[in-house]
């Protein structure tokens, strides 16, 4: 126990020696986890829960009489017990003249007082400002309108020939964007579909209801509403695959940064075990370290997640376009974080780990620096795979009933598992054909097929996320292109996809990046001395970020673009290819660009400004 | 009689250390004329490898001024002491001294490449220089490919490729056996004799012997004010 506590204490040690480091890990650690916690509280608010679903139907009420008929209505209440409770309200639609033009829109028309907290139709419209209607010269129009008539709460507005004022801001609490006005209801002139609250009565019995039916009013019981049904499996099942891959991409990260920590501290760990430290012990230590940075980094993640829960909770409304449910934290989703970044970041810096205790001493002391493979043929196998995944995708035939055969998942799946195995492989090849390069690229490809597994992540991440996107964006201009919508604007949901893609892409280059520069760090004392100007260390930096972005980018062109075609191929009326060119634009110039000058960028902030300001290259002796 | 290729006047460092400062150096004089080797011994933090980062425009001295070539280094921007560098100086160092992702080619032309050289016009001088050290037959082998004795004599090599004249040496058979050590000095030695320069920091007196000059350095002075006097 003594010796672990004394290896811990060194892994303590070297966290504090490389707080940088440590806190990369912290970093890609924790926005998994605060995703996750935030997200399982934040989407458990948006759809209707069942309460929220009769509420919008049923108000406060029980029971719901619809295709009401006023003197009907009237003789069959005559009987009820003076102490009954009940409220009419009209379901409707109208023409709107607007600035825009003639709009459709909802009306609403409730009695005094109807949607006041304890009115019998609270839940079904919401008066957001101001107040309900009052009379035949007041409405309450919802946001969307207000803004089609130019008009604001107490403006005076054109309404069927009349001038009414706007007394207030009302909504839809399941669509807060849809057009609805709200008016007082006239009981002797109905709008539309009349209906009518009603509050339960001891006195109702079964042939109150059957007095309704024979007088033909359809009537509905709040109890037997069916709201739908929570996809609380389904909603948890998807937040976790969302971690997940959070928290795999951020494994990625790890894995990569314990590798170069543990590849600079072989000599150390080399005199540990030659003066008798057992290895699992070594691997035990470096093991508990990460542990303990997976956990610190998961607490830290849940409790940012809780608190970003809290603040995007209030205008989360404006984002999905309804009125959402109270917050509610899922405890599961506190211990799940954790768990989550212990697994992955275990599994990912494992390997590592095994390899830097295993290394024989005399090795690892012998060599100024750890021994590499530099060596490499053409990866076969991943591309193989790859090939499969063609061949399953351009030989799946149309299911009888028309549906998308399970080949075509399934090819595609493997296709991008192929390319992105296939990363590290073309990354050795690339660095052994490299002689002819120019020294920046010629050294950052080098470079990079020395650690062909990290960076062949690293252009994977990026692979996946712009291969998707990709995919995804094709198929959309296919099916627009057939529709005849060919000259429609992009789909919001593509670009923030792709935007999301190139944030998660830059994220992980500039992972593996800053880590590649840590381990070239003696190269780059070298070029310093040979006469490297700082402009060239410069372009070195910057071609080592842009490179790994560009093979990614390049890689994502065959693994995004074959499924399509695979797709296109299968459908039931005809779809011609659309190339996606936004993402091969981002894919393959944007991105690498990007990368290029935030590389640059950042080994100009990180030069020292003048000579003496730098610590001497040559050992110092104070 | 020519201008010595690195003349050092009246240079002082200090580093701070704790909040104190501390000088580490000087104040020295040095001069190294053209083809002279001259060996620097002393002990530990006696200021050696200070006085080879002051002499090769690696880090300013706090007082005196260094010339090298006849050319002040004070005053000097970034881009222009590269040059310098590139040009003027080449350094050999007991480990570290090569780039892990280059051959031993591509290590010793790296100068001329940095300096805009084209590479058909490059390879044939590093080949050449590579041919000089005995390891033409190895020009296309990476670092990790090489023995300590050869990596060592790549680094040679690429300090005295094309016009460099002065070499700067920080126990450069440190981390070499007897006999690997002894071929570096050789090589060193040589060089001079065609007329190249050297300062070698070492501790080994069997290595210092090659020397044209051997100066004591000891708590940042020398311990012997002969450092302009000629003589083996």
């Amino acid at each position: 126990m003594g010796a672990l506590r004394a290896l811990l204490r060194v892994e303590w040690r070297n966290h504090r020696r490389h707080p940088w480091r440590t806190a990369l890990l912290v970093v890609w650690l924790a926005l998994p986890s605060a995703g996750l916690v935030a997200g399982w509280a934040l989407v458990r608010t948006v759809p209707d829960d069942k309460r929220e679903y009769i509420a919008a139907r049923y108000g406060a009420a029980d029971l719901l009489l619809s295709q009401v008929r006023e003197p009907v209505f009237e003789a069959a209440s005559t009987n009820w017990p003076a102490d009954a409770s009940y409220t009419r309200f009209d379901l409707g639609e109208e023409v709107l003249a607007t600035n825009s033009g003639p709009r459709l829109v909802s009306t609403l028309a409730f009695e005094p007082g109807a949607l006041e907290p304890k009115g019998l139709a609270c839940g079904i419209a919401v008066v957001k400002r101001g107040r309900a209607p009052v009379g035949t010269g007041e409405v309450a129009l919802s946001p969307s309108l207000l803004a089609a008539k130019r008009a604001r709460l107490g403006h005076e507005v054109e309404w069927g020939g009349q001038r009414v004022r706007v007394s207030g801001v009302a909504v839809l609490p399941g669509d807060l964007r849809a057009d609805l006005v709200v008016r007082e209801l006239v009981r002797d002139a109905p709008l539309g579909e009349r209906r009518v609250l009603v509050r339960y009565h001891p006195s109702f019995g079964r042939s109150w209801g059957q007095e309704l039916q024979r007088r033909g009013i359809e009537w509905k019981d709040r109890r037997s509403g069916q709201g739908p049904h929570r996809q609380d499996r389904m909603e948890s099942a998807v937040v976790l695959l969302v971690a997940s891959f959070g928290f795999a991409v951020a494994a990625l990260v790890v894995g990569a940064a314990v590798s170069v920590g543990l590849r600079r501290r072989q000599r150390d760990i080399a005199l540990l075990t030659s003066l008798g430290t057992p290895r699992f012990l070594v691997a035990r230590a470096a093991l508990v370290s990460i542990v303990a940075v997976s956990l610190a980094a998961a607490v830290l993640g849940a409790g940012m997640g809780a608190l970003g829960a809290a603040l995007v909770h209030p205008v989360l409304p404006l984002v999905v376009g309804r009125l959402v449910g109270e917050l509610e934290f899922r405890p599961l989703s506190f211990a799940a974080a954790p768990a989550l970044a212990v697994v992955f970041s275990t599994i990912a810096a494992w390997p590592a780990i095994l390899r830097a205790s295993g290394l024989p001493p005399r090795v690892a002391l012998g060599l100024a620096r750890p021994l590499r493979e530099v060596s490499g043929g053409v990866p076969w196998w991943p591309l193989g795979v790859a090939g499969a995944g063609a061949i399953a995708v351009f030989t799946s035939r149309p299911l009888v009933d028309g549906g998308t055969p399970g080949s075509i998942v399934f090819g595609s799946i493997l296709g991008i598992l192929g390319w992105a195995s296939a990363a590290g492989g073309l990354l050795r090849l690339l660095g052994r054909g490299a002689g002819r390069w120019p020294l920046p690229l010629r050294l950052v490809a080098r470079d990079a097929a020395r650690a062909p597994l990290r960076n062949g992540a690293a252009a994977a991440a990026v692979l996946a996320g712009l291969s998707l996107a990709m995919l995804l964006s094709s198929l959309s201009g296919a099916v627009q292109r057939a529709a005849g919508e060919a000259g429609a604007g992009r789909d919001a949901t593509l670009t923030l996809f792709l935007a999301g893609a190139l944030g998660m892409g830059l994220a992980v280059v500039a992972a593996a990046t800053a880590l590649n520069a840590v381990e070239a760090g003696p190269d780059r004392r070298v070029l310093v001395l040979t006469g490297a100007s700082p402009h060239t260390l410069r372009l070195v930096e910057g071609a080592r970020a842009a490179y790994l972005a560009l093979v990614g980018g390049v890689l994502s062109v065959p693994a995004g673009l074959l499924p399509t075609l695979g797709v296109l191929r299968l459908a039931d009326v005809p779809l011609s290819f659309v190339m996606p060119w936004p993402e091969l634009t981002f894919a393959l110039l944007i991105l690498p660009t990007v990368a290029f000058g935030l590389g640059m960028f950042v080994s100009f902030l990180l030069e020292p400004r003048r000579t003496h300001d730098r610590a001497p290259l040559l050992t110092p002796n104070p | 009689m020519s201008a010595p290729i690195l003349r050092m006047e009246a240079v002082e460092r200090h580093y701070e250390s704790a909040g104190q400062r501390i000088r580490v150096l000087g104040p020295v004089d040095l001069e190294l004329a053209r083809g002279e080797f001259v060996a620097i011994m002393g002990p530990s933090g006696a200021g050696k490898s200070t006085l080879l980062g002051l002499a090769g425009a690696l880090d300013r001295p706090d007082g005196g001024a260094v010339f090298l070539d006849g050319q002040k280094l004070w005053g000097l921007r970034g881009d222009e002491l590269a040059a310098l560098r590139r040009r003027k100086v080449g350094y050999v160092f007991q480990d570290l001294n090569l780039v892990e992702g280059l051959t031993a080619l591509e290590n010793t032309r790296l100068p001329l490449e940095l300096d805009g050289l084209a590479r058909r016009k490059a390879d044939p001088v590093a080949l050449a220089a590579l041919e000089r050290v005995g390891l033409g037959e190895l020009a296309h082998r990476f670092p990790e490919e090489l023995s300590g004795g050869e990596r060592q004599r790549v680094a040679i090599a690429r300090a005295f490729v094309g016009p460099r004249e002065l070499l700067l040496a920080d126990e450069p058979t440190g981390a070499l056996d007897s006999l690997a050590g002894e071929t570096v000095m050789r090589h060193l030695r040589t060089a001079c004799d065609g007329g190249k320069s050297a300062l070698l920091v070492t501790h080994d007196a069997r290595h210092a012997a090659w020397a044209d000059r051997v100066l004591h350095l000891v708590d940042g002075r020398f311990a012997h004010d002969n450092a302009s006097v000629g003589g083996r």
